[in-house]
């Protein structure tokens, strides 16, 4: 090794490491989201089969038909909708549980286990239970009805009861992993602080609205933004418990798109709307950052 | 000046890399049996489609990857099981057909492939044509026709043409067959005869000639069994499952749903059909022709035994028989125009890719799968109608289950029409079909009129994107 290269690797010795570190990780996320994104985006600008033809270069023509299309308007809609109603339950039922997880209580180990199994368990296994229990002649929940005297329900028939199922569905599946992440930001919080609290006299309500809260700023805006993140991208729950109905009423945008995409092999539309959804999300992300810093200062 | 060829290989690696991106999330989502396996052309000399017809001698040297259903070997080794447990003999024909390649051509080197089903099948067989991997045979359902629109296909040798019943057969854009299925199955009405005879009909001399007799019959049994248990009638799923078992009504009635660059709904024919599913359809219990899990319908008939008549392939004989239900079967009604109707179900369509360096032995291969020893196997065992001629007029093969029967007699009476396949946004077409027109008709108090003119402007305006 001569004088000079052995100078230039004292010079940036601590860059080369760093780099070779951050290297192979920095490739890793270049091939499985770099590239994919880009390619996703330029779809948009293409019609193409997914076949092995050219690709018709098609402008704006796929966003044309998106913005001037009822049906996938209605579709952003339903998926913020659907995907709100998803959120703010999953957000509030999470931060109970996490509260209960919280307290020393016997079995609370069990009972974390518990709430976070339905998260490991397969969606379409899951589904597959409850699109039974929904069955509208024999099903489990109309069997119950009508032993408590009640008139059954038909479910299918109702656009409020598929939604509410797809949000009770979803809850339930999602809620564990998001208490888990609460009940580490209330772990994090000093204990000194409610003892200083309490010793000022603030009550259980008070002791929530001022050293919990303010505490859990940091993992509120995590765990929105990562919810925001799940209920845009939220599709497999609809398609197999509702197929999009009654009647499209839960067709929601994410739906459309894996239907666009791999069933009828229209890229371009996929992409379309992909990159739409996409925006859209940044764009909900970016109003909740601006105001939740707005008030951390 | 470059070609359209040129073009694509210049382009290849964009097409590949986008292809794959695309796709990522599909395939790996849905899993798979086995991971495509490496190309593996090249031992065979490439020959043009006409010598294909010259079948091989047994002692040429093929190496070839064939994609299929059930012969890979995890599905081979499952099918041995699954028949000794229940004591009978394989009947799959994907296993018969591996056997007898064996047999036949032991120089082959195959490569005996399982990719999966519907659309976990097609993105894989896509991404190898856009990777430039062919495998030397391609199979599966509707996508088949896109294929064959596509000049993907080889067209087939004469010889397999001349061996099957033009209803197995896909066509490419110029009307030449280029895929085959050795397998179909049209619809029948099948009935529970005691639960007629509790309704107070005579099940041995019920007349379910047209589309009158079955419903009176139908309605019959719905008045007597109290809220307990129903006539039956068009099932409306939101989905293919609905589409698959309204289509042979609407046949009957000269009607389709175009299909291309054509879309018809709204039509005076689908107008009368749908009418008469809405009617028939207050003979299933509310919720139960029309929801998303047709599984629950069809317990009702075999498990339940508290629905008289189900709309169904023969592949319904063996649930029948497996809960000891009093069965009987025949063609569906006749609508009021005298005409019968029905639609191809349950095809795998085999056919090799024109970029395959291996024709003349893919060929062998299917030439296998539809040779009339297999085929009469395969019928016989699962009571399926087969592509071969000669099979389907084998004594042994109609003569050995009374269903079998009544579905060769559907499928020998002439051409029987596939569900469409739409040139633009087929699955946001078949969407509307489904759930907007269908599911609609029987879910809501909406006037067919309107429901077919919303029906037809969304799926038209899909098309024309």
């Amino acid at each position: 090794m001569n004088t000079e290269s052995r100078s230039f690797w004292r010079r940036h010795r601590d860059a080369l490491i760093a780099y070779s570190i951050i290297g192979p990780f920095a490739l890793w996320f270049l091939l499985t989201i770099g590239i994919p994104l880009v390619a996703g985006i330029l779809l948009a600008f293409f019609k193409w089969n997914g076949m092995p033809v050219m690709p018709e270069w098609v402008g704006l023509r796929n966003f044309s038909f998106f913005f001037n299309s009822n049906e996938y308007l209605s579709s952003i809609w339903k998926q913020l909708f659907i995907g709100g109603l998803c959120l703010i339950f999953n957000m509030l039922i999470s931060f109970g549980l996490a509260s209960l997880f919280n307290i020393p209580i016997r079995g609370k180990g069990l009972l974390r286990t518990a709430y976070y199994l339905p998260n490991i368990a397969a969606v379409s296994a899951t589904v597959a239970v409850v699109v039974a229990l929904l069955i509208p002649h024999g099903g489990g929940l109309n069997g119950l009805l009508t032993k408590l005297g009640l008139e059954p329900i038909i479910w299918s028939y109702s656009a409020g009861w598929m939604i509410f199922w797809v949000v009770v569905f979803y809850v339930w599946r999602n809620t564990g992993p998001l208490a888990i992440i609460w009940l580490a930001g209330l772990q994090s919080i000093d204990p000194t602080l409610y003892e200083a609290a309490k010793v000022d006299g603030a009550n259980r309500l008070q002791l929530l609205r001022y050293v919990t809260l303010p505490g859990l700023r940091g993992i509120a805006a995590f765990n929105f933004i990562r919810e925001i993140i799940g209920v845009m991208q939220m599709y497999d729950i609809v398609m197999l418990m509702t197929s999009g109905g009654p009647n499209g009423s839960t067709d929601v945008l994410m739906y459309r798109i894996y239907r666009d995409g791999l069933k009828s092999y229209n890229f371009g539309m996929a992409g379309a709307s992909s990159v739409i959804l996409g925006l859209l999300t940044v764009l909900i992300t970016l109003v909740y950052l601006r105001l939740f810093l707005k008030e951390e200062k | 000046m470059l070609t359209q060829y040129d073009k694509i290989g210049k382009v290849k690696p964009l097409l590949a890399v986008a292809m794959a991106v695309s796709l990522t999330a599909g395939l790996t989502a849905c899993g798979g049996n086995n991971e495509p396996s490496q190309q593996s052309n090249g031992a065979a000399s490439p020959s043009a489609s006409n010598a294909a017809t010259e079948s091989a001698s047994p002692v040429e040297q093929a190496k070839l990857t064939v994609v299929g259903n059930g012969w890979d070997d995890a599905s081979m080794e499952k099918s041995e099981a699954d028949a000794k447990e229940a004591g009978i003999e394989v009947s799959d024909y994907n296993y018969l057909a591996r056997k007898k390649v064996e047999a036949d051509y032991p120089n082959y080197e195959v490569d005996w492939q399982n990719w999966g089903w519907a659309e976990q099948l097609d993105q894989k067989q896509r991404a190898a044509f856009i990777s430039g991997s062919y495998p030397d045979i391609v199979h599966g359902e509707t996508f088949m026709t896109t294929y064959a629109r596509e000049g993907i296909l080889e067209p087939l040798p004469q010889d397999i043409v001349d061996m099957v019943n033009p209803n197995f057969l896909v066509t490419n854009a110029d009307g030449v067959p280029v895929a085959v299925s050795p397998k179909g199955n049209v619809f029948l009405l099948f009935y529970n005869k005691d639960l007629l005879k509790d309704a107070g009909i005579d099940p041995e001399t019920v007349k379910l000639d047209t589309w009158a007799d079955w419903q009176a019959a139908s309605d019959q049994v719905t008045a007597a069994g109290n809220g307990k248990v129903f006539g039956g009638g068009i099932p409306s799923h939101p989905h293919l499952g609905g589409a698959f078992r309204v289509y042979p009504f609407l046949n009957a009635l000269g009607g389709s749903w175009g299909g291309g660059d054509e879309v018809t709904l709204n039509t005076p024919e689908m107008a009368q059909t749908l009418e008469f599913v809405r009617a028939m359809d207050k003979n299933f219990p509310k919720g139960i022709g029309n929801g998303t899990d047709e599984g629950a319908l069809y317990n009702m008939f075999e498990k339940d035994k508290t629905i008289a008549f189900v709309v169904n392939g023969t592949w319904q004989a063996a649930g029948a028989k497996n809960n000891n239900i009093n069965y009987g079967v025949v063609q569906l009604p006749k609508a009021d125009n005298g005409q019968s109707g029905n639609v191809l179900v349950g095809f795998d369509y085999y056919g090799v890719p024109a970029k395959s360096t291996n024709k003349e032995a893919a060929f062998n291969v299917i030439r296998d799968l539809v040779a009339k020893d297999v085929q009469i196997e395969f019928a016989i065992g699962t009571v399926t109608p087969p592509a071969n001629k000669e099979a389907l007029a084998e004594a042994s093969v109609i003569d050995s289950n009374p269903i079998l029967k009544s579905a060769i007699d559907a499928m020998s009476s002439g051409e029987i029409p596939a569900l469409p396949v739409y040139d633009q946004n087929d699955s946001q077409i078949w969407d509307v079909i489904n759930t907007k027109v269908i599911a609609a008709t029987t879910m809501t108090s909406k006037s067919v009129e309107d429901i077919l003119k919303i029906g037809q402007s969304e799926a038209e305006k899909y098309l024309k994107q």
